[in-house]
């Protein structure tokens, strides 16, 4: 029964000239979105090829510097882009693109794009993450707003039940016709995004189908939610202009009013210490020491006394190994605990504002389904964080081979100064990232992932058991 | 006339309050406008005590060296190698940060004061940071940039748009959808009148709600009193764009189609306005002039300053004084620590100028980015608006890249009063060292062009009024052929 209504609604829908534009709109909309995309991507990702080769160039042609000097030019570490960003871009617009990485200084990325565009940048993105979750559900709601409701208006549904027909097998089988067009929305875009890779060359390897496969799939419950709900509001409510202004204050209210006012509540119940504070705060403990009891110069002796006495020696000149290449090294391992101590309370802290907005997605589908949108797509601040991880240890391995060439790469002379040999830097390699599995998206977003299969369930409960209460004749009738 | 007028507002009325989902979308934006002035109010005072705390920390470390000099020591007697009376220390404890103070209307439409950085160190001998004021979110949650702020400014150009809908969208089309249309024409004096009246209601009450949460935050963050042409400039573009929402909407109800019909190109127009076209000129003008990885100015940061630093000094002595004739080379060979100086000054003015070079390269390459931007202007009315306020509100990327040209002109300031006081070859005097911060001319708001505002204010309502007559004429055109009203 329900799927001879899915048939009947389904030609019903094709025979609505508005519809069909809407959902051909639609889908030349998430094609040239794609499209972009993937050409964005593909000059980024020349871009950063290009930056990297010039950065390269630059280490390659040190010359005349010490090991620790050559800690001090540092180095940059490009951000690569996600193979799924062209999908959605999630916070990459918001994230800087370059870490400086040199001795002694733990440094954020910077140059985000966000910091050189206009707020046309707060507008939202062009990508299918977007469309799919803000655009795409509206024009379901603004299509199914009236599936029931007008049959109602026009006496249809009265004849159908009438004829024995089952009022939830009615509205599954108009749900059920919606989510059809859904996924084929969905379906396109993600045969759209396998095609133009395999134009491009690129292989999909199966984290990125599995990737793909799961967006796909998030995207396609959020749908199914959006319309199991449109269609039973237009059944619940007596007319289609009171169920049109239902569904457009609660579209408005989750997916454009309440992710804004969650993420400010957040931010107030687990607030950022500004950049000065966090800055300040910083450079004393690295000065004073994380108790706030031991002077650098104390350490920097104490160090001194177990070097000499691990060589047997009295005085530095007679130590076989450069004292300051091992303080400096000391004193960047001290430098790592006062950053892991500040940054990880910062990173602490923003988890738990993201984890608000998780909490509060078990009340707001949209939230849900943008978390794993952005987590499937590999952009969220997770991967950022990740990334930030990355190029941190990728920092600290550096300048501790610098180091170690600083103490060890020479000779004592015999008036006890220390020679420095000559370091070919070249040798030492790029930054290589290491891309994150999709375990490791669905482990971050786990409460966006319950939130959505609780949401599909509590509304397929309305369609199948909330049918008591829906009038089978309109009040004008 | 008037019995109609009268009669017109009294069935309005009595449609208003008999739709309870009328009323809550309005006590809704109500209450969203409440609350992002509220949320914009926080976000300036946060703002203004990160300014004051920068300020103490500049008059601590001013005190602790002018406390030397009333002590007549060159420093602290646990750090011996501090000296204050040389340029280097001069330069660290005259602390001094080039900060952007919130405009009066900051609270309003926060723009991008979220996302970009309001202060820089203004410092001759630690290298010029202009760019670092551009990443600050990178410490914070990106996952909250990404919603977005939540500010008047959004309520306005977002959500305002929305409660039109669903206060129009049936204003005509619901006596098309009971057939009753017809009969309103022959029993109506003057069915045009009829119909104007009918569609301005709903813009009045939107206009009146806009105009209350306007008056309110005036009110509330002080703008009225602080800067009343300000607030009225924001005030007049805000209310000029609640007519081009009505005249859009009203000419997509002369279009004559039914209710469902008419909310559907209502929303349509809403997401193509608000969403859809925003999105795509980003993408367009992005993937035209790309953001890509700042290698140019990371290569000056690094690769350069290195080579100036390492390099000779001969290299850049000719053009150092040739560009400052009140300073000539010392007739005297100074000792090895002022010479050491003078040559690191030196070094320094070359590196600024590469600085100053690249970054007049960005802000150029953002100009050409937001020129093609304003190119759409003419189907991107949402973030015309916006932009409009931003601009009024000192919060636009036009203010931020105002600031750090202000950022280098700062700097340049203490680089050329610290090449003044190096290049008299004396230690540094109480009075030379109170005027390296005593002018503090950097202090700078964000510029408010009004006219800007105005004009594309201006411009929107044309383009608004030319799409309303093209679709009015369509519908006049479809009736005298079908004869279907």
């Amino acid at each position: 029964m329900i799927f001879k209504l899915l048939l009947l609604e389904l030609r019903s829908i094709r025979s609505d000239g508005r519809l069909l534009a809407m959902v051909a709109l639609a889908m030349a909309t998430l094609f040239l979105s794609t499209w972009i995309g993937a050409e964005s991507q593909r000059m980024a990702a020349e871009g950063r090829a290009a930056a990297i080769e010039t950065s390269r160039q630059q280490w390659e042609a040190i010359d005349g510097l010490s090991a620790h000097g050559v800690g001090h030019y540092g180095s940059y570490v490009y951000k690569p882009s996600s193979p799924l960003s062209t999908l959605d871009a999630g916070v990459m617009p918001f994230t800087g693109k370059v870490v400086r990485v040199e001795a002694h200084v733990q440094s954020p990325p910077s140059h985000s794009d966000a910091g050189s565009w206009s707020s046309l940048i707060r507008l939202g993105a062009f990508d299918a993450g977007m469309i799919l979750s803000l655009l795409i559900p509206l024009l379901l709601a603004f299509s199914a707003f009236s599936s029931v409701s007008r049959d109602r208006e026009t006496g249809l549904l009265r004849v159908l039940v009438a004829q024995g027909v089952p009022l939830r097998s009615i509205l599954w089988g108009k749900s059920l016709a919606y989510w059809c067009l859904s996924l084929l929305l969905v379906g396109a875009l993600i045969a759209s995004h396998v095609v133009l890779d395999q134009i491009s060359g690129g292989p999909l390897s199966s984290d990125i189908k599995t990737r793909l496969l799961l967006f796909g799939g998030s995207h396609s419950l959020y749908l199914l939610i959006v319309v199991l709900l449109s269609v039973w509001v237009s059944a619940r409510v007596s007319d289609s202009r009171s169920a049109l202004m239902i569904l457009t204050i609660a579209w408005l209210m989750t997916s454009v009013v309440l992710p804004r006012v969650t993420a400010e509540f957040s931010s107030q119940l687990f607030p950022l210490k500004s950049q000065i504070t966090f800055e300040d705060d910083m450079a004393e403990d690295r000065s004073k020491g994380l108790d706030g009891h031991n002077p650098r110069d104390e350490r920097r002796n104490e160090v001194r006394e177990q070097v000499l006495k691990e060589y047997g020696v009295e005085k530095v000149s007679d130590l076989p190994v450069n004292l300051g290449g091992i303080l400096m090294q000391k004193d960047e391992e001290y430098g790592n605990l006062v950053w892991d101590e500040h940054f990880g309370r910062r990173h602490e802290t923003v988890r738990k504002q993201i984890g608000v907005v998780q909490a509060v997605s078990f009340l707001d589908p949209f939230l849900a389904a943008r978390g794993l949108s952005m987590a499937f797509a590999g952009t969220d601040q997770f991967h950022d964080a990740q990334f930030q991880r990355q190029a941190e240890n990728y920092r600290r391995d550096l300048i501790r081979v610098l180091n170690d060439l600083d103490a060890t790469a020479g000779t004592r002379r015999d008036n006890g100064r220390w020679n420095r040999e000559k370091i070919d830097y070249a040798t030492i390699s790029d930054f290589e990232f290491e891309s994150q599995s999709v375990g490791f998206a669905l482990g971050h977003r786990w409460p966006e992932a319950a939130s959505l299969l609780i949401w599909v369930l509590f509304s397929a409960a309305l369609i199948q058991r909330g049918t008591d209460k829906i009038p089978i004749v309109g009040s004008s009738r | 006339m008037i019995s109609l007028s009268l009669s017109i507002v009294r069935f309005e009325c009595q449609r208003l309050v008999r739709s309870p989902m009328r009323l809550a979308a309005m006590g809704v934006f109500l209450l969203c406008g409440m609350y992002a002035i509220s949320s914009g109010a926080h976000h300036v005072s946060e703002w203004e005590k990160t300014l004051k705390e920068l300020s103490s920390r500049d008059a601590s470390l001013r005190s602790e060296a002018l406390g030397w000099y009333a002590e007549q020591v060159s420093g602290p007697a646990d750090r011996d190698w501090i000296d204050i009376t040389q340029p280097r220390y001069a330069d660290r404890y005259a602390s001094a940060h080039a900060v952007m103070e919130p405009e009066p209307l900051a609270a309003l439409a926060i723009g991008l004061s979220d996302i970009r950085s309001s202060w820089a160190v203004v410092s001759a001998t630690r290298g010029a940071q202009p760019f670092r004021t551009s990443d600050p979110a990178t410490l914070g949650n990106a996952e909250k940039l990404l919603s977005g702020n939540f500010d008047l400014a959004f309520v306005l150009a977002y959500l305002m748009p929305l409660l039109l809908l669903v206060l129009m969208f049936d204003v005509g089309s619901m006596e098309r959808d009971l057939g009753i249309m017809r009969t309103v024409r022959t029993q109506t004096a003057s069915p045009r009148a009829w119909w104007l009246l009918r569609v301005s209601l709903p813009i009045l009450v939107v206009a009146t709600l806009v105009g209350v949460l306007l008056v309110l935050g005036g009110v509330w963050t002080g703008a009225i009193e602080s800067s009343f042409s300000l607030w009225k400039t924001f005030s007049l573009a805000s209310m000029g764009y609640v007519l081009l929402w009505g005249i859009l909407f009203s000419a997509v109800l002369s279009a004559g189609s039914g209710s469902s019909t008419a909310a559907l190109w209502m929303v349509g127009l809403w997401i193509g306005f608000c969403v859809l076209v925003p999105a795509a000129v980003r993408q367009v003008v992005g993937s035209q002039l790309p953001n890509q990885y700042a290698s140019e100015l990371t290569t000056v940061l690094r690769a350069e300053r290195y080579e100036i630093l390492l390099g000779e000094v001969e290299e850049y002595r000719d053009s150092f004084y040739s560009s400052r004739p009140k300073i000539s080379p010392p007739t005297e060979t100074p000792d090895r620590g002022t010479a050491s100086n003078m040559d690191r000054m030196m070094k320094e003015a070359a590196f600024l100028s590469k600085v100053e070079e690249v970054s007049a390269e960005i802000s150029e390459r953002e100009i050409q980015r937001e020129a093609a931007v304003a190119s759409f202007g003419w189907i991107n009315p949402a973030y015309v608006f916006q932009n409009s306020l931003c601009v009024l509100a000192g919060t636009e990327s036009v203010n931020f890249r105002n600031h750090r040209n202000g950022i280098l002109l700062a700097v340049r300031d203490r680089m050329e009063s610290l090449i003044g006081l190096q290049w008299k070859m004396s230690p540094i005097e109480k009075a030379d060292f109170e005027s390296l911060f005593i002018h503090e001319n950097w202090l700078k708001h964000g510029q408010s062009p009004q006219k800007d505002a105005l004009l594309k204010g201006a411009s929107l309502a044309l383009v608004a009024a030319f799409f309303a007559s093209i679709l009015s004429r369509s519908k006049r055109t479809r009736e005298r052929k079908t004869g279907i009203v």
